[in-house]
């Protein structure tokens, strides 16, 4: 197994070459191989790489033991969609890039938002990459001096891990330092930009929720009505002013069961967890279908053209 | 193999949930051979039907639908969402509509766009196949909301459609495309998020509608047969658990032991009955506010 941490700069160079030129190699034999042969090479494979999730879920283990021979060797392989994963977020930046160029280039209504993507996406690459520079392209981290640091607005040096602040003869970080608070650009584009935009994207499904319970609730049906009553119950048992309402009833009492609370939790815990068990249920066999036939390779058309 | 294997302990929590994983197996392809030899009955989906509706509407106004993959990665829920995107896409091609597929995954983006360029090359329209009707917007939630969003905004979008793994921005993109007059068809199998599009959309797909929707809309062998496999095993697990119902009630009134003595968990609810969190018995809200003043007055 390789550690990173133990490689310099010029090792890590290689081996991403050689990582890179290997999967080249493999893509240029793939791309002359027969449509047909394709198509059998991905049904083997999703057969193979199915198969062994499915003598991990099956093989027994043993009272008392955490695992069998194959649980460690099944993490190792599901590492391989992170690589993957690796791959195919180069395709997702092409696409985005390729929308936005071509909303600028032929001055698309709002083009103007497609130009801040793009100062923005430059402004975050170089921030995330330059910060991060010295740990994949410096010296290996026993000769990492403070020399080989980017400069303070890129890399706030309190951000850093204690053992390398000792390392690196620094000064201890504040004892309440946040990362959050910190003064580069990646915390200022990050935490002080896009947090904040986030949060305001989430702060308007307040008002989106008054506007569709208000269409919800407009009694149309008999089970529009039933839905109706049963989320003014509920409502009304998580609030005092509803359960004020029931408040005349000991709540020790044998009728306590009939107060706004006590009644609403039990429509939530009796009533309403079998339906959402059931729905489950039917949730996990249809997955259970769903993945037998993708395994199997018995989808058509989506995914295999016409013929499987 | 040691005798201690054969206990209880290990035998019920361990072997029966592999057994009738089995079991479901089985019935399922038995199923679906079944359906290769003749055509089995489906009974008419509401949410689905409306599927051609949404398309048809779309291409009499003129205006693009979106199809929303949600925030799913390439597993077995987006698969479906995909399966359930290229029907709608394929059906749109024959209308000469566009469809602007969007997902927060970059490694579905692959998968999606190869499957959308076969559906334009399957129904003869390969030159109609434009990169920019698939977009990967976003790998971060809200970020991908608001690009959606601004999507149906700026496309003022005939259709919506938003199928696969939902969570909180599910009411946002509901109501921006309601803002936009759209008719919309969700399924989700998220359960927190399904009263949201019930509130927010025309149809909605609930629970295992989700995995039935590629049958019903295909009405492929294979579709069909893993469709009626699915409600015998559902079956099984009904009986399953009225019979373990009647033989827990039977037990415990044989043996004459109080049935809630076993359901400590219901016991170790957050919400008991008549006392709040403490155990303490709860106030009348005179009482509660009578308590406030105090304790603000010391």
């Amino acid at each position: 197994m390789f550690n990173f941490a133990q490689l310099n700069g010029g090792q890590v160079l290689l081996y991403s070459a050689v990582s890179i030129l290997a999967c080249l190699v493999i893509l240029a034999v793939l791309h002359f191989v027969p449509r047909q042969g394709k198509k059998y090479l991905i049904v083997g494979l999703t057969f193979l790489a199915g198969l062994v999730y499915v003598v991990d879920f099956f093989w027994p283990v043993m009272p008392g033991a955490e695992g069998h021979w194959l649980t460690e060797k099944t993490e190792i392989i599901g590492q391989a969609l992170q690589v993957i994963a690796g791959f195919t977020f180069l395709l997702g930046i092409y696409n985005l890039v390729h929308i936005h160029f071509n909303n600028v280039r032929r001055t698309r209504p709002n083009w103007g938002f497609s130009v801040i993507f793009f100062v923005f996406f430059v402004l975050m690459t170089v921030a995330a990459f330059w910060r991060e520079w010295y740990v994949w392209f410096g010296p290996a981290a026993a000769q990492l001096t403070a020399g080989h640091l980017p400069p303070e607005f890129i890399l706030d040096r309190n951000t850093l891990e204690p053992g390398l602040r000792t390392q690196l003869n620094l000064p201890p970080a504040p004892a309440n330092f946040d990362p959050r608070y910190a003064n580069d650009l990646y915390s200022y584009l990050f935490y002080g930009l896009y947090v904040n935009l986030e949060a305001t994207m989430f702060s308007i499904l307040a008002f989106y929720i008054v506007s569709a319970a208000y269409r919800a609730f407009r009694i149309r049906s008999a089970e529009a009505a039933l839905m109706m009553i049963t989320a003014i119950i509920l409502m009304a048992g998580q609030v005092p002013l509803g359960m004020a309402l029931t408040n005349a009833i000991d709540p020790q009492g044998p009728m306590s069961g009939l107060r706004i609370e006590n009644f609403s939790y039990w429509v939530l815990s009796v009533v309403n967890m079998p339906v959402q068990r059931a729905i489950d249920f039917g949730l996990g066999i249809g997955a259970l279908a769903m993945a037998l036939r993708i395994w199997l390779s018995l989808e058509r058309g989506t995914y295999f053209g016409e013929e499987a | 193999m040691p005798n201690s294997v054969w206990t209880a302990d290990y035998l019920v929590p361990y072997l029966l949930p592999r057994v009738l994983l089995l079991l479901f197996s089985v019935l399922i392809l038995s199923r679906i051979l079944v359906a290769r030899r003749r055509r089995l009955f489906i009974r008419r989906i509401p949410g689905l039907t409306a599927v051609d509706e949404a398309v048809g509407r779309a291409t009499e106004m003129g205006r693009p639908i979106t199809f929303s993959l949600g925030l799913g990665a390439l597993d077995i829920i987006t698969l479906q969402a995909l399966a359930i995107a290229i029907h709608v896409i394929r059906t749109s091609i024959r209308f000469g509509n566009r469809v602007i597929l969007t997902m927060a995954d970059s490694t579905l983006y692959a998968v999606a766009d190869e499957a959308v360029r076969d559906a334009y090359t399957a129904e003869g329209r390969p030159e109609s196949y434009q990169v920019e009707d698939v977009r990967f917007l976003s790998d971060r939630q809200f970020a991908y909301a608001s690009a959606m969003v601004g999507v149906i905004s700026r496309e003022r979008v005939a259709s919506n459609f938003m199928f696969g793994t939902f969570y909180a921005e599910s009411l946002i993109l509901a109501e921006a495309a309601n803002q936009v007059g759209a008719i919309q068809v969700a399924g989700t199998p998220t359960t927190t998020q399904i009263p949201f599009f019930i509130a927010a959309c025309d149809y909605t797909i609930i629970g295992d509608e989700y995995y039935a929707a590629t049958a019903y809309l295909t009405r492929e062998p294979v579709l069909t047969g893993s469709l009626v496999g699915q409600d015998y095993s559902k079956m099984i697990l009904l009986v399953t658990a009225v019979l373990g119902l009647l033989f827990f009630t039977a037990w415990h009134a044989v043996t004459r032991q109080p049935v809630f003595s076993d359901l400590a968990h219901v016991q170790q609810s957050p919400v008991k009955m008549g006392t709040d969190a403490d155990g303490k018995p709860r106030l009348s809200v005179p009482q509660q506010v009578e308590k406030w003043f105090k304790e603000g007055s010391k």
